[in-house]
């Protein structure tokens, strides 16, 4: 096996990337190289102290960022609701301006034919004055042009 | 995914305890500013748990979380100004608790000390590489599509750098 591989086989060992087989592997080939072998015990020192450098996160930023996503849950949920409330009560104020709408037309509309009515009445009392105040018609009973009968042989 | 709540929290539950490490690591030691990285956490958790449903695959949510706290420290350095090679916070290495002995402990604290002041000494790029690589424990191609270099260059990045801090450290345990 090649310095390359096995370097990359030891940086893999020491990430748990591995498999059982693989570590047998590993470990049959450090057996047999000891370049390999000095490399493994550099890569275990060099783990240790890079944990002894590993800061640990505080408890403090642990509830700190427990309650920002619980208060993020309860506001989105309360904004949902919200917005559903919100939702109804803007159909509702629409459905009142609606029928206010419609009442106010049909106030106009019924207005309207009151008026039309109103003057429809007064031409019609206009029309039987007009018709009362015409002269009376005369009728002659007597025949005044004599007809004459020829007959055309 | 379409998720209910209760999924949601689940699986927001099971990424935080896998990758808060990782991230708040990550973000400590390329702003040098626990305060700051707090909020970079912070955010990039919250910002998971609003888009986990945007989130088209799960096993995407690992690079998804990652790229979101990279964005997050790169804006960070737009909008300062300062350079990405400020002082490492080396708190950690005050709180170390291992051997049983006085010197056990100064020899612990000493190669800490010196990996950091290491790691601090690193270009942007393998410095962040080195980061995702042995704090977040990332995966070649996790690193690529975060870093968004070719998984070659990452490998190369990497070997290089580790091989730097190796040398470091083995010169003073040797």
């Amino acid at each position: 096996m090649e310095k390359e591989q096995i370097y990359n086989l030891i940086d893999a060992f020491f990430h748990d990337e591995l498999s059982k087989t693989e570590e047998s592997i590993l470990f049959t080939v450090l057996s047999e190289n000891n370049e390999g072998k000095e490399y493994f015990k550099e890569m275990l020192k060099f783990s240790e102290v890079v944990k002894l450098t590993s800061d640990e996160v505080p408890e403090n930023l642990d509830r700190e960022i427990l309650i920002r996503t619980v208060k993020f849950s309860t506001k989105k949920k309360r904004t949902k609701y919200q917005l559903s409330y919100l939702f109804a009560f803007l159909i509702a104020v629409l459905f009142i301006f609606a029928s206010f709408f419609f009442y106010q037309k049909l106030q106009d509309y019924n207005r309207e034919i009151k008026e039309v009515h109103k003057i429809v009445d007064y031409q019609n009392k206009v029309i039987s004055l007009f018709i009362n105040s015409l002269p009376a018609a005369r009728v002659n009973e007597t025949l005044q042009n004599e007809i004459i009968i020829k007959k055309n042989l | 995914m379409k998720l209910s709540e209760n999924e949601k929290i689940l699986l927001f539950g099971k990424y935080y305890e896998a990758l808060k490490s990782g991230v708040y690591n990550y973000a400590v030691k390329m702003l040098s500013d626990k305060e700051t990285a707090s909020d970079v956490m912070q955010n990039v958790f919250v910002k998971f748990f609003e888009h986990i449903e945007n989130i088209r695959e799960e096993e995407k949510i690992k690079v998804w979380i990652f790229k979101s706290a990279r964005n997050e420290i790169y804006g960070i350095y737009r909008k300062s100004g300062n350079s990405i090679f400020s002082k490492l916070d080396k708190t950690a290495i005050e709180n170390i608790s291992v051997g049983g002995f006085p010197h056990e402990k100064v020899e612990a604290a000493e190669l800490a000390n010196i990996l950091l002041d290491e790691v601090n000494k690193l270009s942007e790029t393998s410095r962040e590489v080195i980061l995702l690589r042995e704090y977040a424990f990332l995966s070649y191609n996790e690193i690529a599509e975060i870093t968004g270099v070719e998984i070659n260059v990452v490998k190369s990045r990497l070997h290089k750098a580790r091989k730097k801090l190796i040398d470091k450290i083995s010169k003073l345990y040797r």
